[in-house]
């Protein structure tokens, strides 16, 4: 067998890989598969992160000057722009894979250091500084004295099954992912079982809605299914709005293929002609691959009419929506995908009975729908090997904030926080205190020291009041204030609340309202404001009841919890800040009082010069004093004494 | 299917695919809502419907929710009263508390709600709602700031007059029903039906009102306040009232307008006879040229409509004024008492039941040197108002004797009253030309089932002539393009008002009305117009004589025809 171009590449992919009815391959065929998927290289390749988290970092200036450097040394190497591995941490990386060698990761690697790297590991030579981690394979040499990825501990502890692919393969190559096995599943979905032998099988396999709802998927699958009607719709729902998470833009920037794969075994379990990737137009890279990632799909046969000459049409769309965190509910994103204002709809009716345009349509999460191939694959039992307490398989988070190793990891269902904060994020930055984890905004619920033996699974969340639901993971320590956090999460709901229903729409401004009065000083606090603000704070409770009972869709519901939830863990700071007017963290700034210490004070003039609004009174060399009716706490004089002699409280 | 549901714990009996609110009405209990309309699709935006269910987590929404078999519901539970009691305090936060200077004060939604939840003490603090004012348009007044966002004329604009010149804008408390870009009515496709005015629950759409513009000449020695009658608006004074014809409405509204200081006071009959005279003259020569149909023009909003979006039909629209401005035309250039100085001396104000004609009494067309053949438009709603500022006590009056009436009525302009009166009118007219005063009056029964076309054939001498009335904007249109999809050419004459029922719907009726009130009202003019003294215009020998003398002078008739042209929409 010969192999020159991509046509031979394209037959050799359809006939021997995807519609091969057996499944052991000669060994010859086997090596042409790793010389496809990139596990076996002829000439050398240099992979640069280039997602949305590595071009902040500055990937793309990385990209810009190897592709210089290429060219100035007129090697033959293959540079390709590629997916995030989820360790953010490390950005921009670069991998370089040699041949006959076992790839090598490379951190840090900014465009001025770039061909300097080069230089050296083109040589054979591993910059010590720069060096990361390199991929175990026991086809090729592996390099000395360079630990492996998955010794790591940030991978150690992780269980990829969804992310595989991600940041290893080139996203845009559909050559790659059917080599790696991809689209495997769906030829076989579509030639050896009917619609409602996949969604028994999805069933079977107990998967449950990622989105936060828990519910199992192919329930709703089967309700769509058997709904009878001309023209249904299979609608994904990425639309990832959630402060603090980006899983879903990972998957899309580094694994296009899988997202599309799993929507064509949807739609076709459902018997939806139609299928929509619903995200959101902010998210430029991903949306620039899915793109590409379709149309490679189209020119392979795989999406289209008469896929394969099985009888089976199936059409994706890829949707940009504006920015709205309400777009993630259901109907409201259906609303928009029909050109609407982006509102969600009383249920039921439920959509996957009269959805879109009235069609019965299924929405799933992203995240539900990329285990798909992988259950077809293997079977729901092997699916259900992975997981604990009735939760299976594995679940993302977005790893972040006060934490040494951040990014997006997979890990299985039943590990627990403390092994997610301990072992994967390798404890506290600055070996601070633990306070809390913020499990995304929808939930609003917080992991306290105490629950940090929780573990992530659907009852285990809901005992303690939480949700499996956005995958953010944003751990807090000590320094943060906690109302300062409700007041940004509350902020949030009131710009996101699309404004339909009272509870809603009202009720976020008003809770907003309240929450300022306690974080922040009224410019004149006299007896009356303080009354009303005892007075809201009094009903802060039975409002956020309210706003739960009766809101038309789960955002209204989940916006009081965020306030609910620091009411329930954090009582006393709460306290501090309504009866003493004290911010235990130090950050609500209106709450702050500044003194001046006379011992240290040289009477400089420096915060007298400063202050923009004379509340500091003094002479030169004589200790200053400050006047705090008049103080609005702007940290000015902080900032400019010399000596430490202002007190911050 | 029926199944028995629990309320409260006694079983009602329903029909599979209800929503419970209806039922939960049906059988006597008072449901709080404010975004529900009958007719409409619901849109759960309020949530003051909600109820407790037994075995839900959360309280529901009766207008949205399906019933199910063996529901327990809870209707005033504890638990529901607090949740509506906190939904209302939660609107009131940023509501503008001038209700004393609201045009709906006493007869708003939200101060209902206030008072029957019981809120006596304010507990939530909030920046006022300060949106801008909109006063661009000529019949529309918004005022934002009072808005509830019930969406309720969000609904009627879209779905019953297909519009749309008003939608939500912006998010989360931010969020106004405005029009497009925030661009003020008056450049936006709206046609200044009125409906949205007559849905809102509080005084966030009025209409512009000349109120003040109309007292400020009753007085004034410079200038002879004129009063229009328009016989829609006796009707809806009269089934206000409810007055019969035998207590002579017309008599007694000329009684009050003299009090109120009106020099003259005409009846709009005779415009809207003329109308149909013009009109019946336009539909036979269109019938000779095979220019068919031929579509009515005396509503403003509809005009609006077509001019906008419809400009390929505006050749086939009648093009004879609105009885409105044929009745100004003729008050203040060829009345019978009229002298030269007269025309700058006379001010018209006409009563109609619309707030469409206050837009169309400015439109260009319908000034003359800068003189408006109508000066001031009074809907029934600011007459209403006028009545208790000017201290009339219409029932006291009905003592009184009121013998001298207005000299002239006519049936046809009771017909234009409501939807399918003015096609009968023009058909019986038809029927006059052609045969003379023995000609038997022509009766559209009426559509047997709410669903069926409304449009009749009548065998008229040689010809069959097709005649149709549409209301309601998206009405309207959905039949235009049925005639056009099945290519039909048996459709002569279409009869198109704005609001659904015709006038008696119209955007000036008092508030607070329904589909059920249109259907009173038009039986009232139905009474009313039986017992005027003849059956068709081309009876009257006054309008004969009238007729005679304006074709006498032939610009005159020209005159009483106008020009349409296609509009832009936000330029």
């Amino acid at each position: 067998m010969k192999i020159s171009d991509s046509q031979d590449i394209k037959k050799f992919l359809i006939h021997q890989v995807l519609h091969n009815p057996k499944d052991e391959l000669s060994n010859d065929e086997l090596k042409i598969i790793s010389y496809i998927s990139k596990e076996r290289v002829s000439k050398p390749m240099i992979y640069v992160g280039t997602t949305t988290c590595g071009i902040a970092a500055g990937a793309d200036k990385t990209y810009e000057a190897i592709k210089t450097y290429i060219k100035e040394s007129q090697l033959d190497i293959d540079l390709i722009k590629g997916g995030c591995v989820g360790y953010c941490k490390a950005e921009p990386l670069v991998d370089i894979q040699l041949p006959g060698k076992a790839r090598i990761s490379f951190q840090h690697v900014t465009h001025d250091k770039a061909a300097e790297l080069l230089d050296e590991v083109l040589n054979n030579n591993i910059p010590d500084d720069q060096v990361l981690a390199q991929y175990y394979n026991d086809i090729h040499q592996l390099w000395e004295d360079v630990p492996y990825w998955h010794e790591m501990p940030f991978f150690a502890h992780q269980k990829k099954l969804l992310t595989v692919n991600c940041g290893i393969t080139n996203p845009v190559s559909v050559e790659e992912y059917i080599a790696r096995g991809g689209y495997k599943a769906f030829t076989q979905t579509i030639t050896q079982y009917t619609p409602e032998e996949v969604c028994q099988i999805i069933e079977d396999s107990q998967l449950a809605g990622r989105g936060g709802g828990a519910y199992i998927a192919g329930k709703k699958w089967s309700i769509a299914l058997n709904t009878i009607n001309d023209q249904k719709y299979f609608v994904c729902n990425a639309v990832e709005s959630d402060p603090g998470s980006y899983m879903n833009r990972v998957m899309m920037e580094s694994d296009p293929h899988r997202i599309i794969e799993s929507l064509l075994i949807a739609s076709y379990a459902t018997g939806s002609t139609k299928a929509f990737i619903f995200t959101r137009n902010e998210f430029s890279v991903a949306l620039q691959r899915l793109h590409a990632a379709l149309e490679q799909a189209e020119a392979y046969g795989i999406i289209g009419h008469n896929i394969f000459d099985s009888g089976v049409n199936i059409h994706i769309t890829i949707k940009a929506g504006a920015r709205a965190f309400v777009c993630g509910e259901e109907t409201a994103l259906n609303n928009s995908i029909e050109g609407k204002r982006a509102m969600p709809v009383s249920k039921p009716p439920y959509p996957a009975k009269k959805g879109l345009w009235n069609k019965p349509t299924v929405v799933n999460n992203l995240e539900t729908l990329i285990n798909v191939p992988l259950i077809l694959k293997n079977g729901p039992q092997w699916f259900k090997q992975t997981g604990h307490n009735n939760s299976f398989g594995t679940k993302l988070f977005t790893l972040s904030g006060k934490i040494n190793n951040y990014g997006t990891i997979e890990v299985e269902m039943g590990t627990s926080f403390r092994d997610i904060i301990e072992k994967i994020g390798e404890g506290m930055k600055g070996g601070a205190e633990f306070k809390a984890i913020i499990l995304g905004i929808n939930s609003g619920s917080y992991v306290t020291p105490k629950a940090l033996d929780t573990t992530v699974d659907f009852e285990s969340l809901k005992k303690i009041g939480s949700q499996l639901g956005s995958g953010a993971c944003v751990v807090v320590d000590s320094s943060s204030c906690m109302l300062d956090l409700a007041r940004f999460f509350t902020n949030f709901f009131k710009n996101e609340s699309c404004g339909k229903c009272i509870p809603c729409r009202e009720g976020t401004a008003l809770m907003l309202e309240i929450i300022n009065a306690a974080t922040q000083k009224p410019a004149k606090d006299n007896s009356f404001q303080t009354l009303e603000r005892f007075k809201g704070i009094m009903q802060l409770k039975s409002m956020a009841k309210v706003m739960k009972d009766t809101s038309l869709c789960s955002l209204g519901k989940s916006a009081p919890n965020a306030i609910l939830n620091t009411l329930a863990n954090f009582k006393s700071e709460f306290d501090s800040h309504v009866f003493e007017r004290k911010c235990p963290a130090g950050v609500c700034r209106d709450l702050r009082t500044y003194t001046i210490d006379v011992d240290l004070c040289t009477g400089c003039t420096a915060c007298f010069k400063k202050c923009p609004v004379d509340a500091i009174i003094g002479t030169a060399r004589q200790p200053h004093f400050i006047v705090q009716d008049k103080c609005i706490a702007c940290n000015a004089c902080f900032e400019a004494c010399k000596f430490n002699a202002v007190i911050v409280e | 299917m029926s199944f028995t549901i629990y309320v409260n714990n006694t079983p009602i009996e329903v029909q599979e695919g209800e929503t419970l609110l209806p039922v939960l009405r049906r059988n006597g209990i008072k449901i709080p809502t404010v975004c529900y309309m009958h007719g409409f699709t619901p849109s759960g935006a309020c949530r003051l419907c909600v109820v407790e269910v037994e075995g839900k987590r959360d309280l529901i929404t009766s207008c949205t929710y399906p019933v199910e078999p063996e529901m327990e519901i809870k209707t005033n539970s504890m638990r529901v009263i607090k949740a509506r009691k906190a939904l209302v305090e939660m609107l009131l936060a940023n509501h503008p508390d001038d209700c004393l200077y609201c045009e709906r004060n006493g007869n708003c939604e939200l101060q209902w709600l206030a008072e029957e939840m019981n809120i006596k003490e304010r507990l939530f603090f909030s920046r006022k709602n300060s949106d801008k004012r909109d006063h661009s348009s000529p019949s529309v007044y918004r005022d934002p700031a009072k808005c509830i966002l019930c969406n309720r004329c969000v609904r009627v604009c879209e779905e019953v007059q297909l519009v749309t010149a008003i939608e939500f804008i912006s998010r989360g408390n931010k969020t106004t029903v405005n029009s497009a870009f925030d661009k003020g009515l008056n450049v936006s496709s709206c046609i200044n039906c009125g409906q949205c005015i007559m849905v809102c629950p509080t005084g966030a759409l009025v209409d512009i009102s000349h109120i003040e513009k109309v007292q400020s000449v009753l007085d004034s020695s410079k200038k002879d306040a004129v009063a229009l009658l328009s016989p829609a608006f006796i009707t809806s004074v009269a089934e206000f009232f409810n007055l019969k014809a035998i207590d002579k409405p017309t008599n007694l509204l000329k009684t009050v307008l003299a009090k109120m200081g009106f020099k003259h006071i005409y009846h709009m009959g005779q415009a809207a006879d003329l109308n149909i005279e013009m009109e019946t003259e336009a539909l036979l020569s269109a019938l000779e040229n095979n220019q068919t149909p031929i579509f009515s023009s005396c509503c403003p909003a509809w005009i609006k409509y077509a001019e906008e979006f419809q400009s390929q039909m505006l050749e086939n629209i009648s093009h004879v004024k609105s009885p409105q401005q044929i009745m100004g035309r003729i008050a203040k250039y060829h009345s019978e008492s009229k002298q030269e100085q007269d025309i700058e001396k006379l001010y018209t104000v006409s009563f109609v039941p619309c707030v469409a004609n206050k837009f169309e009494s400015s439109r260009e067309e319908n000034t003359q040197k800068g003189i408006s053949e109508v000066d001031a438009v009074i809907s029934v709603r600011e007459f209403m108002k006028m009545l208790r500022s000017h201290g009339i006590n219409i029932n006291r009056l009905l003592y009184e004797k009121n013998d001298k009436g207005l000299e002239y009525v006519s049936p046809a302009g009771y017909q234009m009253g409501y939807s399918g009166g003015k096609a009968e009118a023009i058909a019986h007219h038809v029927n006059h030309k052609i045969f003379g005063k023995n000609a038997e009056p022509i009766k559209f029964s009426p559509p047997k089932n709410p669903g069926s076309k409304r449009e009749v054939k009548v065998k008229i001498g040689e010809r069959e002539i097709g005649f149709a009335w549409v209301s309601g904007i998206r009405e309207a249109q959905e039949y235009f393009d049925l005639l056009k999809q099945e290519g039909r050419k048996d459709i002569h004459y279409i009869e198109v008002m704005a609001c659904q029922g015709g006038c008696a719907g119209g955007g000036g009726q008092p508030i607070a009305t329904y589909i059920d009130k249109n259907k009173q009202r038009k039986k009232t003019g139905q009474e009313l117009e039986k017992n005027t003294t003849y059956d068709s215009p081309g009876k009257s020998e006054k309008l004969q004589k009238l007729l005679g003398a304006l074709k006498g002078d032939k610009g005159i008739i020209e005159e009483l025809h106008t020009q349409f042209r296609k509009r832009d929409v936000l330029k």
